[in-house]
């Protein structure tokens, strides 16, 4: 396992090391969006989560992840996303399932669809959606997980599906969790026929990610406090540092106020900061984040998580 | 906007604590007699205290037993005791630097400047964050009774903390390696310890887990064999004395699948009512099966302390009972203050200490009756039970489901006018539906005559125990002698009680035929309503002659409704978690024949043929009522009375 984990330490630190915007041919346009209010107000970090939310950011976590949550994000009068998710123990480990879809408008002729896409809008209407299958096991105090997905995307009359998958480890180290994830793997799309676009056949790259982070929280009287931070190389050799802390308060049993803030290397269409907030009464969480867009636009998202 | 307003308005108030709900205090009145003249235990005495360590002289993590170590002192192997998970076993050798095969015997010592032999009494902390280090926080406790002429060792087994479950034998097992230790440093004839130590005369206590493994050590003390593994041989034989329980649980383990069983030994538990992590009064189990075979003068107390939490015993532990997460969820608001919580403790065993090691006589009175020793507590409200070797049980409700019959033969049972008896199991109040192992009776009544006129009173009802001329005479009862009954009040009020039968009225033979006329409908009880009014009721004894003698119940300690206990911040969570908001403690009172010879001079106790309670001091209640019995060597605990 130890071995494992060299492998792709190695990999990501060796991935060329890209420090100007990366090539936007990559697709579908789903996977790569923000899918909990929580991780996202936090830097858009989830790799060493434990909310059911983490099946789309590292399924090793699923395995003391629990519960179930629903969040929508408006990025534009015209795109917007939502997710869901749920875990339940099994056999030791967990097992999730989940779905996000997300709606836009576009430009004509424009493909892949990139974040910039999304909040320039366009005639052209465009959806995604995905199904998500996860399981995790603990072996040997690591932590090991799988999710594969189905994902479909449609843009004006082209029409494209595909199985991915996503892989993860997580472990306690030093007193941190840390969790590594690499996602999308599998087959492209199919190269798409685009009206307007120079080439007969547009081709598109799966938008591969590898993702190392870590998490740790600390209890105080009435505080808690969280921090996670992680780096990510994409396919292209663009790295993406981020990180987010979490300032919990609360003032009896089953009541919490949460304060978040995060910062990330952007992505076109982004922008580097996000923050948000969470209300916990008992065993219901209303999270909301916000994420800064570019052209000093900003995104909301609102979330609701049960446990 | 508005409609977010509102929401979080209606979060605001669905989230307030509950407002914080007390019994009314009666100390200033129950608490206003002191009547031991001696000196107060609780206070420091005339010895110069010394102190120091020994230890492994390796420790790891403690400088204190490292460096620091007068006496060095070996390992011993603990694995037939304690059982690890592999995985955290590694884990912790690599923490601490020893497995469970190399457990320390670490101790800090205060001790008496002088020339001995002083009584040695071992304390052991309970389970705690295994990095805060226990052991400091009985450093008051170690200064005041050095200073009164014991030792106190307070042991290290902060390495036995942590997740472990069902390990408590180990913690016992330990505590009687440490004897072994002290044994061997008083029969040198060096050290500082060489013939300075009273080994007749020793003491253990334990707070929490350690409450239960002092309990556990003192009966393996006297086995030759490990219950769980013969295997495993034990020649331990020490003279422990006095065995006194802070907070204990009890039934995380038991040996061979049975309640721990303990003889012979003085005990005292004392526990919380606001106890965060030990909710219930676990102790009084131990109490409840103490045994006294062998006819020497021992003695049991269980003291409940009202408003007292689990960690304030120990300086290091605090007031947040689970952890420093834990104030998010229990209300602090009640608690007594943690000088208070400490006061009571030095006095309780202080007091203890002195009576059972020392000999000390005088403070006796008040293990009896703690209203003797007023000032010396804080103001409060406290509960004790308290029996005695000479104790005869007359009826304890736990033999046979016939209520008419007591626990001896010669012994019947007998009730007037009573809405309820019945026999049934006491429960903790966890709501885990956790026993107390014993049986009581419950007893209601209602004077009242249901009827137009509500003022009308009946005959008071009563529960009378009749005793046999050959049972009294195999007693010795003398006027030395004395009564106990173990009682508690409850809210529940029966409703009035149904007009007698007139049976002078014969039936018309005359009429043929005809429907027989219904019997009026018969009205249900009016629900017992919450009674508030103090609660006393009278003890009457009589002879065989129709002598009689009646004292109210009032002359020999306070019955108290049941003193209403929240621990928990939400009301919600409360009731979730806890059927009722008191537990039942039952209260002893301890009545001396003298004093009902006193009331009726011809009353002739030798040929003492009733004991009744008369239920004439109050109209409507309900009582819980246990161990009822007699006993001819209660005389040095009832040399005080408060009336």
């Amino acid at each position: 396992m130890h071995s494992l984990f060299k492998i792709v330490l190695i990999a990501i630190a060796a991935a060329p090391i890209s420090l100007s915007a990366q090539t936007e041919d990559v697709a579908p346009l789903l996977v790569r969006l923000p899918m909990g209010a929580r991780p996202l107000a936090m830097g858009n970090v989830g790799v060493a989560s434990r909310d059911d939310d983490v099946l789309f950011y590292n399924p090793a976590q699923l395995t003391f992840a629990r519960g179930m949550s629903a969040s929508i994000e408006q990025f534009s009068s015209t795109a917007r996303t939502g997710s869901l998710s749920t875990v339940t123990r099994f056999n030791g480990g967990g097992v999730a399932i989940g779905a996000s879809v997300a709606q836009f408008n576009v430009p004509a002729g424009i493909y892949p669809v990139t974040r910039e896409d999304l909040v320039t809008g366009g005639p052209v209407n465009g959806s995604d959606a995905s199904l998500l299958v996860g399981f995790a096991q603990t072996i040997k105090s690591t932590r090991i997980g799988a999710t594969a997905k189905y994902v479909q995307e449609a843009i004006g009359s082209s029409r494209n599906s595909q199985a991915l998958f996503d892989v993860g480890l997580g472990r306690e180290l030093f007193g941190y969790s840390f969790g590594l994830a690499a996602q999308n793997l599998g087959q492209s799309f199919s190269p798409v026929s685009v009206p307007g676009s120079p080439s007969a056949l547009t081709v598109t790259h799966l938008p591969f990610r590898a993702t190392l982070g870590a998490a740790k929280s600390h209890s105080f009287d009435l505080f808690d406090v969280a921090a996670t931070a992680a780096v990510s190389t994409l396919r292209d050799g663009f790295v993406i540092p981020a990180g987010g802390a979490e300032l919990s308060y609360s003032w009896l049993d089953g009541y919490v106020v949460q304060f978040r803030a995060g910062a990330r290397r952007p992505e076109p269409g982004e922008g580097p900061i996000t923050a948000g907030a969470g209300l916990t009464i008992d065993r219901l969480t209303f999270d909301y984040a916000l994420e800064t867009l570019s052209g000093s636009r900003l995104a909301h998202r609102i979330g609701l998580r049960v446990r | 906007m508005r409609r977010l307003s509102i929401f979080l308005i209606a979060i605001a108030a669905a989230s307030c604590t509950q407002a914080l709900k007390l019994t009314t205090d009666d100390s200033p009145v129950v608490l206003s007699h002191q009547l031991i003249n001696a000196p107060n235990p609780g206070t420091k005495g005339s010895f110069a205290v010394k102190t120091l360590y020994y230890g492994s002289g390796t420790d790891k993590r403690r400088p204190e037993f490292r460096d620091s170590v007068t006496l060095k002192t070996r390992t011993v192997d603990a694995s037939p005791f304690v059982t690890i998970d592999p995985r955290q076993a590694k884990d912790r050798e690599k923490d601490w630097g020893f497995g469970v095969s190399k457990f320390p015997l670490n101790g800090r010592v205060w001790y008496p400047d002088g020339p001995g032999p002083f009584p040695l009494i071992l304390i052991v902390h309970g389970n705690h964050n295994p990095l805060d280090y226990s052991d400091p926080g009985y450093g008051y406790l170690g200064e005041l009774l050095a200073s009164r002429g014991f030792i106190l060792v307070s042991v290290d087994e902060n390495f036995i903390n942590g997740g472990l479950r069902g390990e408590s034998d180990g913690r016992a097992w330990m505590l009687l390696k440490h004897l072994e230790l002290w044994k061997k440093w008083n029969d040198s004839s060096a050290g500082p310890f060489a013939h300075k130590v009273d080994m007749h005369n020793i003491g253990l206590m334990g707070h929490s887990r350690g409450g239960e493994a002092v309990g556990i050590a003192a009966s393996f003390n006297r086995l030759s064999h490990y219950p769980d593994d013969a295997n495993v041989k034990f020649n331990f034989n020490f003279d422990i004395k006095s065995v006194f329980a802070i907070a204990p649980v009890d039934g995380q383990y038991k040996p061979a699948g049975v309640p721990t069983p303990i003889e012979n030994v003085n005990y005292m538990v004392i526990h919380g009512s606001h106890d965060g992590d030990v909710s219930s009064f676990n102790g009084l189990r131990a109490f409840q099966r103490i045994k006294f075979t062998d006819g020497k003068p021992w003695f049991k107390v269980a003291w409940y302390v009202y408003r007292a939490n689990h960690g304030q015993w120990n300086t290091v532990w605090g007031n947040k009972d689970n952890g420093p997460r834990s104030g998010r969820y229990l209300d602090l608001r009640g608690l007594l203050t943690p000088e208070q919580q400490r006061q009571f403790s030095m006095v309780t065993i202080g007091g203890f200490m002195e009576a059972t090691l020392h000999g000390k006589s005088e403070y006796l009175p008040m293990f009896r009756d703690h209203r003797v020793i007023g000032a010396w507590l804080p103001k409060t409200m406290y509960i004790t039970r308290f029996q005695e070797s000479g104790f005869k049980p007359l009826a304890t409700f736990d033999e046979d489901v016939d209520v008419t019959t007591g626990s001896v033969p010669g012994v019947t049972i007998s009730a007037e006018s009573l809405s309820t008896w019945k026999e049934n199991s006491l429960n903790l109040r966890d709501g885990t539906g956790d026993l107390l192992n014993t049986n009581a009776v419950t007893l209601g009544w209602n004077n009242h005559i249901r009827g137009d006129d509500t003022t009308k009173l009946g005959k008071p009802a009563s529960y009378t125990i009749s005793l046999s001329d050959s049972l009294v005479t195999s007693l010795e009862v003398t006027r030395e002698s004395a009564l106990y009954l173990s009682l508690a009040p409850t809210d529940a009020k029966p409703g009035p009680r149904a007009p007698a039968r007139d049976t002078t009225k014969t039936a018309d033979s005359t009429k043929k035929g005809g429907a027989k006329p219904k019997p009026p409908a018969k009205k249900p009880d009016a629900k017992a309503a919450k009674d508030t009014t103090p609660v006393d009721l009278s003890i009457e004894v009589a002879d065989a002659a129709g002598h009689t003698a009646r004292i109210p119940l009032t002359h020999y300690g306070k019955p108290r409704r049941p003193l209403e206990i929240h621990i928990l911040r939400r009301a919600d969570e409360e009731r979730q978690r806890f059927p009722t908001t008191y537990e039942l403690v039952l209260q002893t009172y301890v009545m001396p024949l003298a004093d009902f010879v006193q009331v009726t001079p011809q009353l002739d106790v030798a040929h003492l043929r009733s004991m009744r309670l008369v239920f004439d001091r109050l109209v409507a209640g309900t009582v819980v009522v246990d161990d009822i019995g007699i006993s001819a060597r209660a005389g040095p605990f009832v040399t005080l009375a408060t009336r």
